[in-house]
């Protein structure tokens, strides 16, 4: 069934954001066991099966609105959370021309592309803009090139330049990170700015990840699934504004948790870019609040088992620990305990 | 997991000198993936004893994806592949190619490139000097070859502005000093070499002696591997036994007998092929395994058993 | 203080200075032991920037650096604040970090307040209140060479400000 575009909701002050029942059919929940298991778990980005999250490299999905509405109040904020080093010049010019091509190619009744030599022309129906310019030159965008195409699309974007057998975070839009700040971890290699991460350095994770990532080839993106939650649909999480959004989580209660508190799912996406030979790290962000989430009862039975046995290290650095006994409580009703969670 | 294969037609085959020709490449059924400059192809070539899998750089300019060109010089003590690609190959044959991977990428943090080439070791510069012109990128080109032999692409290499060329012709004595060209370069120059080992190695040594870190060098190790001495191997986990002849490695004898295992540059650099063995000798050919791990790994691309002792692989 | 993190950065001991042709010396004035020690091991012909104010302007670092060639070796003691200022000059002049070896010699520091983007110096306490926003910050590990600054974070999101 082909998406609708939902008017805009918002994922601040009222947070009018809500899925819809197809929404939340094709929500990527992210836990395959009935246990929780710390791994890799990269694979690759082969299409998936139709109208799911993984059909397309990007998905557009019914809040496309919204999100490209918030990206633009984020910005007229703090227009530094989308940052270019001098040398991403062509890593940009790079994704404007993969995220075109993909979308013009996926999405036909919203998006067009035309090319005539360097002499483009951009067709965004879903937003009503229509934009001649020419490839290569970035006074011919309103926008320079990779703020100008993410500003049109939903998810995060940060390019990562390879080079003396590492990448390094140099450029990117990042309006609605799970707690961490583009301005700050930008010029980072892979190493550094994963290194708040706990535990999984000493276990090698990121030594294998790295180089299993350096190998991406064009044309085979990889994938994989993060996890973390949010009180209310908030996309902008990020450190910049923690001190406007961090006193939430203090005020759930039993009573208001099913409303408020949300699972947030990353869906990660690494893409060669052909040109620069620069990697793309693309976040897609899903939220569904828990309420939403029970309908479906083994997500539910699955994700009280999962927080149950989270250890206490990976709650502390996701931010939950706060309200987790709460929730793993209220969660507790769906669960069988003796039984598998069974669909 | 290897990517999926892309069928190209070979378009056009010119004669660049006697031992070097250029390989035109059209896609027959998809468009031909972007790639950078540096990038290389394995090409697959079915000669009559068995199929081998060569490693090329492309040449061609990566903004045209209308095709890829390749040059390929004649070798003497080659296995077979580049003889089949000179003495077989025809225009409208059809062969097979991987996607572009690229294990020699231009540095985006230097401020001028060095590129030193040796003979054949030009093609990846030519992809180089395309790009590096095209964006204003500032760089210095040093080639020697032979003239009369390996002379390729000399004509087509005019100096611009932002990018000087210097040729040395060893039949008319012309002599490259690596210490001249490495003295006096500014703090953001960075040196890539593509050629003969030896030349590779004088560069390394005299990079050395005026204190440039190994940081600043990079260069294009990966060449077809050398053939050796047959010898056995067994494989512990499947309880096989295979024959590897003299002129192919062992990771194409164990794809012959169905066994794939990842692979990007079939040279002994970029890691990917890295197989644990349980006990034999090991003739250890490449630029990638730390000594540390070379009593219990090996790089089945380029590495190969002792002829006297079988060789058991932990697969 | 907490435990170090992979981006937490590491300084050099002077035993740890590798060989090469040629130096070039940064050094923070006030004339501290280590810099006397640096003076004496270091060759005699080592070119030397010392600028007389703790606070200097690096870019007349640069003037040195457009001199040199790849040989040279950089070696930046001061305070953090210092050999972060003086090492981000000289990546930018082309200087790899494998050519450079950082002293840290005085305590001095800076943090970045993720939320108003400001650096400003602090000591060795985890705890500030932030001089532009007025967020009281806790200090974290995490370290960024390009800002050359610890993250600073609000302390307590249920009260950002601290009690008023
Ligand atoms: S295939 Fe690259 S090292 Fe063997």
């Amino acid at each position: 069934m082909p998406t609708t575009l939902k008017p805009i909701e918002s994922y601040r002050n009222d947070f009018s954001f809500r899925n819809s029942p197809e929404a939340i059919k094709r929500f990527p929940f992210p836990f395959p066991e009935d246990q929780y298991m710390y791994s890799v778990n990269i694979e690759p980005a082969t299409p998936g099966a139709p109208g799911s999250v993984y059909e397309h490299w990007f998905d557009i999905d019914e809040h496309y609105r919204s999100e490209v509405a918030e990206r633009a109040q984020v910005l007229s904020r703090d227009p530094d959370r989308c940052l270019v080093m001098p040398h991403m010049q062509q890593a940009a010019w790079d994704t404007l021309e993969m995220l075109m091509t993909h979308l013009s190619q996926d999405y036909p009744q919203w998006f067009s592309l035309q090319r005539d030599g360097d002499q483009w022309l951009w067709i965004n129906r879903a937003l009503d803009l229509q934009q001649a310019f020419t490839f290569g030159d970035a006074s011919s965008l309103p926008y320079e090139p990779l703020e100008y195409i993410t500003r049109q699309i939903q998810g995060d974007f940060a390019l990562l330049d390879q080079r003396e057998n590492n990448l390094w975070m140099d450029a990117g839009m990042v309006t609605g990170p799970a707690d961490w700040s583009l301005k700050f971890d930008a010029g980072m290699s892979f190493t550094e700015w994963h290194a708040p991460v706990p535990m999984a350095h000493q276990m090698g994770v990121f030594d294998r990840a790295l180089k299993y990532l350096m190998n991406i080839q064009v044309d085979h993106p990889v994938r994989r699934l993060n996890w973390t939650m949010t009180i209310n649909p908030r996309l902008d999480t990020s450190s910049e504004t923690f001190h406007e959004w961090g006193h939430e989580r203090s005020s759930v209660t039993a009573e208001n948790l099913a409303k408020l508190v949300h699972l947030r799912v990353e869906l990660q996406f690494l893409a060669r870019l052909p040109r620069s030979n620069a990697l793309m790290f693309s976040i897609r962000t899903y939220l569904i609040s828990l309420e939403e989430l029970v309908t479906q009862p083994q997500w539910a039975c699955r994700l009280h088992r999962v927080l149950r046995d989270l250890p206490d290290e990976l709650a502390d650095y996701k931010g939950l620990s706060q309200y987790r006994p709460l929730v793993v409580e209220w969660l507790r009703q769906f669960d069988p305990e003796m039984a598998a969670c069974s669909a | 997991m290897s990517p999926s294969p892309i069928q190209v037609t070979v378009s056009r085959i010119e004669s660049l000198t006697p031992v070097i020709k250029e390989f035109t490449l059209t896609a027959q059924d998809r468009a031909l993936p972007g790639f950078s400059p540096g990038s290389h192809i394995q090409l697959q070539l079915p000669t009559p004893s068995r199929t081998l899998k060569n490693a090329y750089s492309l040449l061609s300019d990566p903004a045209d994806l209308s095709c890829y060109r390749i040059a390929v010089r004649l070798q003497e003590s080659s296995r077979g592949g580049s003889r089949y690609l000179h003495e077989r190959v025809r225009e409208g044959d059809h062969l097979q190619i991987t996607p572009p991977a690229n294990l020699f990428a231009p540095s985006s943090r230097a401020q001028h490139h060095i590129l030193i080439a040796g003979g054949i070791g030009i093609t990846p510069f030519m992809a180089y000097r395309t790009e590096m012109l095209r964006q204003g990128i500032s760089h210095e080109l040093h080639y020697a070859y032979t003239g009369g032999l390996t002379h390729a692409y000399v004509e087509a290499l005019q100096p611009a502005p932002n990018g000087q060329v210097t040729t040395y012709d060893s039949r008319r004595g012309e002599r490259m000093s690596i210490e001249q060209i490495l003295s006096g370069q500014p703090l953001g120059a960075q040196v890539y070499i593509c050629g003969p080992e030896r030349l590779l190695q004088a560069v390394q040594q005299t990079a050395a002696d005026l204190g440039w870190p190994e940081a600043r060098l990079h260069w294009e190790a990966f060449a077809a591997p050398e053939p050796g001495q047959p010898f056995q191997v067994h494989l512990a986990r499947q309880d096989k036994t295979l024959a590897v002849g003299a002129d192919e490695s062992l990771l194409e004898a164990l794809e012959a007998s169905e066994i794939d295992l990842p692979n990007l540059c079939r040279g002994g650099v970029c890691g990917q092929c890295v197989t644990p063995y349980l006990s034999g000798q090991v003739e250890h050919r490449d630029n990638y395994l730390p000594p540390s791990d070379q009593s219990r790994a090996l790089m089945p691309c380029v590495s190969r058993g002792a002829c006297n002792s079988t060789l058991v692989l932990d697969l | 203080m907490s435990h170090a993190i992979p981006s937490t950065p590491r300084y050099t001991t002077l035993a740890e200075i590798p060989k090469a042709p040629r130096y070039l010396l940064a050094l923070q004035s006030g004339d501290t032991e280590v810099a006397r020690q640096l003076l004496q091991r270091l060759p005699y012909e080592t070119r030397l920037w010392q600028p007389e104010e703790a606070a200097a302007d690096v870019s007349q670092l640069n003037t040195l650096l457009q001199a040199c060639h790849p040989g040279t070796h950089l070696c930046i003691s001061g305070d953090e604040t210092f050999i972060w200022n003086c090492r981000n000059q000289a990546q930018a002049a082309g200087l790899l970090d494998a050519e450079m070896s950082l002293i840290k010699a005085a305590d001095g520091r800076q943090a970045y307040c993720v939320h108003c983007s400001q650096l400003q110096p602090i000591s060795q306490d985890d705890e500030v209140t932030c001089q532009h926003c007025g967020v009281q910050l806790t200090i974290r590990e995490h370290f960024s060479k390009r800002l050359g600054a610890y993250m600073g974070v609000c302390l307590n999101a249920d009260q950002p400000y601290g009690e008023r």
